[in-house]
C-alpha cells in the first residue's frame, strides 16, 4: 500500500497468456487451458478451429441452452479464475483453441 | 462484456429488392446457390419435316410425333423462350400442351399470321409457361396450317 507522496501505480506489468487445445464433444468440458483455470485469469478466448458449432455456457449447458461459437468464429469472455465456462456440440472431437490471459 | 467476432450467418441480409428470402448472409448464399443450380437452362427442338395442318404433331424426335413421344419433364418445368419458324409463309397456332392426362392441356399458344417467325419471350421469374411435376410436353398444329415448323423452347427446371 503506497504511503501519502508515493506514486500508487504499479509500473510492473505482470500477465500471461496460456494457450491450449480442448476437445468438445457431446458432454460438456470446461473451457481452460490444463488441469485447472489460470490463477488470475482475467479474460478467457475461445476459437473454434472444428468445422461444427459448439455452444458455450454454466455447467448444464447442452446445444440447446448454450451460445454457440460457429466454425472459425471466436468469443472473449471476460471470466475470472472463480468462473467456469463449458462448452459442448452435438458431434465428437471438436477442437477449440482456448487462450487465458492473466 | 462478451465480444464475438461476426461470422456469414449471423451476418443479417436485407433481401429488400431481390427475390431472396433470407435474412442472414449463410442462408442468402446457399439460396442464390440453389436457384442457380436450378436456374440452367436446356433447349427443346421440335420440327416437322413438311406441310403441317391441324391435328399434326411435331416431333422432338425425329421421325416419332409427340404424342407418341413426348418430352417426360418429372419437376415443374418453365418454358421461357419460344423461337417458332416456317420454311414459308404460313398462317396458324401451334399449341404446346401437357398430354399426361390423356387430353392435352394447354401450355401455351403461338401464333403465325402470315408469318415466317414467332418469338415469344418470357423471364424466370415470369415464364410462358410452367408444368406440373410429371407433365408430358408435346406440340401441334391447333389451327391453320405451316410449312415445316420447326421450333426451340428455352426453359428451366424438369
Amino acid at each position: 500500500m503506497p504511503s501519502i507522496g508515493e506514486s500508487g501505480f504499479n509500473a510492473e506489468v505482470v500477465g500471461s497468456l496460456s494457450q491450449g487445445i480442448v476437445t468438445v464433444g457431446t458432454t460438456e468440458v470446461e473451457a481452460k487451458v490444463g488441469a485447472s483455470r489460470k490463477e488470475g485469469r482475467q479474460m478467457l478466448r475461445v476459437y473454434n478451429k472444428s468445422n461444427s458449432t459448439v455452444y458455450f455456457g454454466p455447467t448444464g449447458v447442452t446445444t440447446t441452452t448454450g451460445e454457440p461459437i460457429y466454425k472459425d468464429q471466436w468469443v472473449n469472455i471476460p471470466a475470472n479464475d472463480q468462473l467456469a465456462v463449458f462448452l459442448i456440440a452435438g458431434s465428437a472431437s471438436n477442437d477449440v483453441i482456448v487462450s487465458e490471459w492473466s | 462484456m462478451i465480444q464475438k467476432n461476426a461470422v456469414a450467418r449471423g451476418v443479417p441480409f436485407d433481401n429488400t429488392g431481390t427475390s431472396l428470402v433470407s435474412t442472414n448472409v449463410r442462408d442468402a448464399i446457399i439460396e442464390v446457390a440453389n436457384s442457380a443450380f436450378n436456374a440452367s437452362k436446356a433447349f427443346l427442338l421440335a420440327q416437322y419435316g413438311g406441310n403441317a395442318n391441324v391435328g399434326r404433331y411435331l416431333e422432338f424426335f425425329a421421325g416419332i410425333a409427340s404424342n407418341e413421344a413426348p418430352i417426360l419433364v418429372p419437376n415443374p418445368y418453365k418454358g421461357i423462350t419460344i423461337v417458332a419458324r416456317a420454311t414459308a409463309s404460313s398462317t396458324c397456332v401451334i399449341r404446346v400442351a401437357d398430354i399426361s392426362s390423356g387430353s392435352p392441356v394447354m401450355l401455351y399458344d403461338i401464333t403465325f399470321t402470315a408469318q415466317t417467325e414467332v418469338v415469344a419471350s418470357g423471364s424466370p421469374s415470369s415464364p410462358l409457361f410452367t408444368t406440373g411435376s410429371n407433365a408430358k410436353l408435346a406440340i401441334f398444329v391447333q389451327s391453320g396450317s405451316i410449312s415445316k415448323p420447326h421450333l426451340y423452347i428455352v426453359g428451366q427446371g424438369g
